[in-house]
């Protein structure tokens, strides 16, 4: 029976062949965006490969300073010694890593400038984060403790300063410093690992950002597993409750969340610096919502085809009708029709998302971006496709097939 | 005739109703969309009161722990200082690099230029204590002779504002009008808004604006204060003569590593900076523009084949029209005239909703009325012509049939 | 008043070419009541609606009120369908989503007029069909013979001078059938030239002249 219902399923199909390439046109253009944006958000949130340790991963990335009485109040990233004082020791923690934001600097050669983001990093760093070295190494926990001068770029980096000259072992002015590139790393574009190049944190002019409390950097706290998140949360909130701040009389309290990354931006979003709940439900609700207000549009426009499509077709649903065939054999064809309509637009969605994603990381809108459509993307693109079938093909047929004979075969009249 | 394809039209409700729904959300995106590229645009005309062109900015790190030290030095004994023959460092910078030739102009400023930081404070009219939010700079006397940093009452700073019983400030012309309705603000005081600090301020002079994010910047009320040599540097803004280029950079680096070679330095052109912070500023409105368009898209592949089924189905009215006397024209216009009543609804209804917006306010001056209407009817246009392009088609096709034809068709 | 001169018209379906009309004369005079009869298929309806210009001929020629259409632009034709002519289909062809007024209205729509004469001149032509009552009702509430009704006054509203009728009572029952034969009746006594399409010889004996077709071509 099914197979009756696919073949003429097919046949329609084959008859009608604008209706089904709109049909499947709109189908793939909205898994196309749907696929596009989880791929993006998932790079973010639940990323693979360089943070693919993110799962068992906490991070700070600000703290708030502040005295109520005088009403001061400061928002900051960390200090270098707000991390070796306070998020070294904690006992939870695996490895701790302290990594400065990417700070604009400006590569000096023979006859040109270009301006790039660097960031100086710890040994641990490298540690936590997997970087796919493509050529040399990168910095040692010796190189990081003696402060050598050494760099990491990035792939596109590398090429774009020096083309297709090997980057290891090139020497390169760094706002004023002289540098030796010891290691090239694949692009990416994560939270802590997007940069054009690295250095050891031992390498700033002076080394006053020992001492600072307030500075440009962010922790990375790495666990055995996510199940010692609420023992490092308990043990930073101990840790931070006598923290003495260089100017005491300007400032009293500190707040410090160790924070996931969806904590982390939902923290950032909604401006919960106070509290230790981050808002992380409420961010994941207004990006639901936010989905589901635009998956609505392209849900209508799929019902309204299909309305128009069962609509069109009454007389042949008279006239199966007339001849016998139940509410239910009909409603199975169109609900067969329409997941095979579904199958194909969302098989060519994927190819189309796959094709988008290229084009987005190959055109530089977003640097570095490197996102692939992975197996859970795929299966959520194929169960949203098929209820979109379901609900875009259940609700007309119910109405068409409900209709008498009689009245079928009218409506063709009209 | 207007009045016979509304009737067709409301007595079609029901079926349409999707189709209405489908055609609001779309404005509904469409309107946004406008909505953000208008305000941007109003914004971009707004005058910022910065200069790029053959301007650096040239930006200091790692000094925090001198300041303090420092701080405490010139606490301890300001005189000793003097004695020493150490000249302030701003003092330094200064000669160090109006050695470079071509250099015109050297400024410090306390927050970057073309940057998404901001600082802000409440700061209060000493005479009536009307308080008010306002954006803080803090700039050097050097920092006026930027050419779009235009006065429009009063002064700059200079050096007669050294040991002045207030300290001086200027504000920029919002600023006046929200603080002074009416009133000439030159000469009038203002106090930081704390108790405990003694702190006030005397208006000096008045700026058409000055919005250091640029173009994309909010207009907010500014408060301009005096950088003296004292205070720690941390960005200088350098104008060059016309016809500089980035080769520069390693000159101005050497000459900075002269004053203090263990604080880091970071040269950019404000030409770049600006680029980058309009491309930065952009990336949302191309964003909700991407994502808008696949949408549409989708609407419009949609609407075309719903117009296509609905002319199908209704081919032999069209034919009894072609019958009485109507012109493959009137067929032609009455289907395009249908579409575009239904998505006149549609938008009706849509801006009955975002009407809202501006009368209650929520968005404060984020929205206002002229902004409403350009967005609205930029919005409105779009969808039309979305509709127009899918109702050609159908109407054509429907429009082409023989009156024979059309009678029988099935 | 109409004259068809050696009218031909073939009909082409994938790839067989069949001939609906072969060489027609025929001339229909002021205040005739014509019915043309034949088998189904012979091509009786594609001859009224040739006279009606709802088609055009392969070949021949057609004069109406004395003028020869010859290439008359899409618009001309509609207008001398929209003033000369009025139809009645089988089907009845009323728009259901107009109330009974609005479906009267409607040829008067694509003439310049104000709404309240148009409004004035459906309300008299309903009255002459006897439906004034169901002036507000939309057609699906009305019974078949009431539609064919409406139907005559909408084909009557623009007081044409020649009524075209394919098979009116084609779907109605016989006593419905009449009382839309007696509208007809009184119409031509008025002085509307009728021509009709029927299957019916009851009906076509109340005409002045029944004109036979078989196969494409007239029988006298």
């Amino acid at each position: 029976m099914l197979k009756n219902y696919l073949i003429i399923a097919w046949r329609i199909a084959l008859q009608r062949k604008l209706f089904t390439l709109i049909n499947l046109l709109c189908i793939s253009l909205t898994l196309l965006v749907l696929l596009v944006l989880t791929a993006l958000l998932e790079n973010t949130f639940q990323p693979t490969g360089v943070e693919g340790k993110s799962p068992r991963m906490l991070q700070i990335l600000t703290m708030l300073s502040y005295n109520d009485e005088r009403g001061n109040s400061r928002h900051s990233p960390l200090g270098y010694k707000v991390i070796t004082d306070y998020i070294k020791p904690l006992p939870s923690a695996e490895l701790v890593a302290a990594v400065s934001l990417p700070e604009s600097t400006t590569v000096y050669q023979a006859e040109r400038t270009t301006d790039l983001l660097m960031r100086r990093a710890d040994a641990a760093y490298w540690q936590i984060l997997d970087f796919e070295v493509l050529s040399g190494r990168v910095p040692s926990a010796e190189d990081v403790a003696t402060g050598r001068f050494v760099l990491v770029l990035n792939q596109s980096t590398a090429k774009q300063l020096f083309g297709q000259q090997p980057a290891v072992g090139q020497k390169l002015n760094v706002g004023g410093q002289q540098f030796e590139v010891i290691g090239v790393v694949a692009d990416v574009l994560q939270l802590n690992s997007f940069a054009d190049m690295w250095a050891p944190v031992s390498t700033y002019p002076s080394s006053d950002y020992q001492h600072q409390m307030w500075g440009n950097f962010t922790a990375l706290i790495l666990t055995r597993d996510a199940a010692n998140f609420t023992a490092i949360k308990q043990e930073l909130a101990t840790a931070i409750v006598d923290f003495q701040f260089d100017d005491p009389a300007m400032w009293s309290d500190v707040r410090i969340w160790a924070d996931t990354k969806l904590d982390i931006f939902a923290r950032m979003l909604l401006q919960n610096e106070r509290q230790a709940d981050s808002g992380a439900a409420t961010l994941l609700m207004i990006i639901s919502a936010l989905m589901l207000l635009f998956m609505l549009l392209p849900a209508l426009n799929l019902v309204n085809l299909n309305t128009g499509r069962m609509l069109e077709r009454s007389t042949e649903i008279g006239v199966r009708k007339a001849f016998g065939a139940s509410r239910q054999q009909l409603i199975w064809q169109f609900l067969v029709e329409n997941l095979l309509l579904c199958t194909v637009g969302g098989l060519l969605g994927l190819v189309l998302a796959a094709a988008a994603l290229e084009v987005i990381e190959s055109s530089g809108v977003i640097p570095y971006l490197q996102v692939n459509i992975n197996f859970t993307v795929f299966a959520l693109g194929m169960l949203i496709s098929i209820i979109f079938g379901l609900l875009s093909g259940i609700i007309p047929a119910w109405r068409t097939a409900k209709l008498d004979p009689v009245h079928a075969l009218k409506g063709a009249r009209r | 005739m207007i009045h016979h394809i509304f009737k067709l039209v409301w007595q079609r409700k029901s079926r349409h109703l999707l189709l209405s729904l489908e055609m609001l959300l779309a404005f509904l995106v469409v309107f946004v969309l406008c909505a953000v590229a208008g305000r941007y645009y109003q914004l971009y005309q707004l005058p910022t009161g910065l200069s790029h062109q053959f301007h650096w900015q040239v930006s200091i790190e790692g000094q925090d722990r001198e300041e303090l030290l420092q701080h405490e030095a010139a606490i301890n004994s300001k005189t000793q200082l003097v004695d020493a023959g150490n000249i302030p460092v701003v003092e330094q910078y200064q000669r160090a690099l109006q050695a470079i030739p071509g250099m015109k102009h050297v400024s410090f400023i306390d927050i970057p230029l073309y940057d998404m930081s901001r600082q802000s404070t409440t700061t209060q009219r000493s005479d009536t204590q009307q308080r008010l939010e306002v954006n803080v700079m803090n700039v050097s006397d050097g920092f006026f002779s930027s050419p779009n940093l235009r006065l429009v009452a009063g002064r700059g700073f200079n050096q007669t504002d050294n040991g002045a019983a207030h300290q001086p400030v200027v504000i920029d012309q919002r600023m006046a009008e929200q603080l002074f309705p009416g009133e000439d603000p030159i000469g009038k005081l203002l106090q930081e808004d704390s108790s405990t600090s003694m702190t006030s301020f005397q208006i000096v002079g008045v700026v058409e604006a000055l919005r250091n994010q640029g173009e994309l910047m909010t207009v907010s009320p500014t408060l301009i204060t005096r950088f003296n040599s004292q205070s720690l540097p941390s960005i200088l803004i350098l104008q060059l003569a016309d016809g500089t280029d980035r080769s520069i950079e390693q000159q101005i680096m050497q000459q900075l590593k002269q004053v203090r070679s263990d604080w880091r330095y970071t040269i950019e052109p404000l030409t770049q900076k600006r680029q980058s912070m309009l491309r930065t500023m952009m990336i949302p409105l191309i964003l909700l523009a991407v994502l808008s368009a696949f949408l549409l898209s989708m609407v419009a592949f949609g609407l075309f084949g719903v117009l296509w089924q609905h002319t199908n189905a209704r081919i032999p009215e069209l034919g009894l029209r072609r019958a009485i006397g109507a012109t493959a024209g009137n067929i032609y216009w009455q289907i395009i005239a249908e579409q575009l009543m239904l998505n006149l609804f549609a938008i009706a209804i849509a801006l009955l909703l975002l009407v809202q917006l501006p009368l209650t306010g929520v968005l404060g001056n984020l929205m206002d009325w002229r902004l409403f209407l350009m967005a609205s009817t930029a919005a409105t246009l779009i969808i039309c012509l979305i509709s127009l392009v899918c109702a050609l088609y159908p109407a054509w096709r429907a429009s082409r049939l023989t009156p024979t034809e059309a009678l029988h068709y099935e | 008043m109409i004259k068809l001169s050696a009218i031909s018209k073939n009909y082409h379906t994938d790839k067989v070419q069949t001939r609906a009309l072969d060489n027609i004369n025929l001339q229909v005079d002021a205040g005739e009541f014509v019915s043309i009869m034949g088998p189904s298929g012979c091509g009786k309806s594609t001859l009224l609606n040739i006279i009606g210009l709802l088609d055009r001929p392969a070949s021949g020629q057609i004069e109406i009120n004395g003028q020869l259409l010859g290439n008359y632009s899409d618009s001309q034709v509609a207008k001398l369908r929209n003033q000369t002519f009025g139809f009645i289909f089988q089907s009845f062809h009323l728009i259901n989503e107009l109330r009974v007024i609005d479906n009267v209205e409607l040829p008067l729509l694509y003439r310049k007029m104000p709404a309240t004469e148009r409004r004035a001149k459906a309300k008299a032509a309903l009255e002459k069909v006897g439906l004034t009552a169901r002036m507000e009702h939309f057609p699906n509430q009305l019974s078949g013979g009431q539609q064919q009704r409406v139907a005559i006054a909408r084909a009557m509203v623009g007081e044409p001078q020649i009524l075209l009728a394919d098979e009116p009572t084609g779907n109605l029952d016989s006593q419905m059938g009449a009382e839309v034969m007696s509208q007809l009746l009184a119409l031509n006594q008025a002085g509307t030239t009728i021509v009709m399409v029927t299957h019916n010889e009851q009906e076509a004996k109340h005409s002045n002249r029944i004109v036979r077709v078989f196969d494409g071509q007239l029988v006298q």
